[in-house]
């Protein structure tokens, strides 16, 4: 026997929703918020990673300049001693630069692509989660 | 007792995540209902659903509390809906409007003749089918209407298309499904 209807009715009827469709909806949002909390922080992280290590590098300019290092530098290199140069520069740097200042680049270095490499993660989760 | 939907969100603007709950809550039905008549397919309108809100929750501070948040929610849901739709290389909103204009001048001013399809009882199976054969714009302006209750000039807002060809295609929507109920 044929169920009979009006259009109205039609239209005003409902669809029966998947189950459990809004609690997943509110566990994505819940997701996409941790991402975009942890995301934020990583990408101020990073930030303040780069200025670190550009602190960093001016300070080992400034020190290398101050040390007398350069006037060397240029005395070697003009004179055609680039090969002793080479050699002795990692001695130089360790004797002539504040030990702090080396640790201070290299952490700041991994710190700055740890974050990088951590951000990129979460954006591409984030994108995921929203297909 | 019930609070309104801009009281909702400005409880969520800072950060009440169970006022978040209650919009969801309160929504999920009505977007689900409205995509997948329009889509005609239940997976689409499941992840068209779930985008649709996580796209609110990205776009609250764009919100204009002067507009209606219904009317809102809505447009988001529809141009998700329709890039979903557009991916399946299905229909398009902007399909039918180019000849609206001279559709409009041509539209009686009595639309009591129109209207009374909506009280004839026919085979509900056979209604589905010409409902779901309908025009996906003309669909829309009928469900958002009938069963979201929607103002033509919400319905405007959501489809993004001046009320008087709001007003055209709910028209030309039910001549078209008297015509072809009543063959």
């Amino acid at each position: 026997m044929n169920n009979h209807r009006t259009l109205r009715t039609l239209l005003q009827s409902e669809i029966s929703t998947p189950h459990g469709l809004a609690e997943r909806i509110k566990q994505s949002i819940y997701s996409v918020q941790q991402s975009s909390g942890s995301a934020l922080l990583y990408k101020r992280l990073m930030w303040a990673s780069g200025i670190g290590t550009l602190a960093a590098i001016i300070h080992l300019v400034i020190q290398t300049a101050s040390s007398g290092l350069y006037q060397y530098l240029s005395l070697a290199l003009s004179s055609g001693a680039l090969v002793n140069v080479l050699k002795d520069l990692g001695i130089i740097l360790l004797e002539s630069l504040p030990l702090a200042s080396i640790i201070l680049v290299i952490m700041a270095t991994f710190s700055f692509a740890w974050s990088l490499k951590k951000s990129l993660r979460l954006s591409h989760y984030s994108s995921l989660a929203i297909q | 007792m019930e609070l309104s939907d801009t009281a909702l969100v400005e409880k969520i603007l800072l950060k009440d995540s169970q006022a978040l709950n209650i919009l969801i809550e309160r929504y999920t039905v009505p977007l689900y209902n409205f995509i997948y008549r329009i889509s005609n397919d239940a997976a689409l309108a499941e992840d068209a659903t779930q985008e649709t809100f996580i796209k609110m929750w990205q776009r609250f501070t764009q919100y204009n509390s002067a507009q209606s948040f219904r009317a809102w929610l809505f447009t988001i849901a529809r141009n998700t809906a329709t890039d979903h739709l557009r991916k399946k290389k299905s229909f398009t909103f902007s399909q039918l409007s180019s000849n609206d204009q001279d559709f409009e001048s041509s539209l009686p001013s009595d639309h009591t003749s129109v209207v009374d399809i909506l009280d004839q009882q026919f085979d509900s199976v056979f209604l589905e089918n010409h409902l779901n054969n309908l025009p996906i714009n003309y669909k829309s302006v009928l469900i958002l209407h009938y069963q979201q209750e929607l103002t033509f000039q919400e319905i405007s807002d959501v489809l993004e298309t001046p009320m008087n060809t709001v007003k055209s295609w709910h028209h030309r929507a039910l001549s078209k499904l008297k015509q072809e109920l009543n063959q």
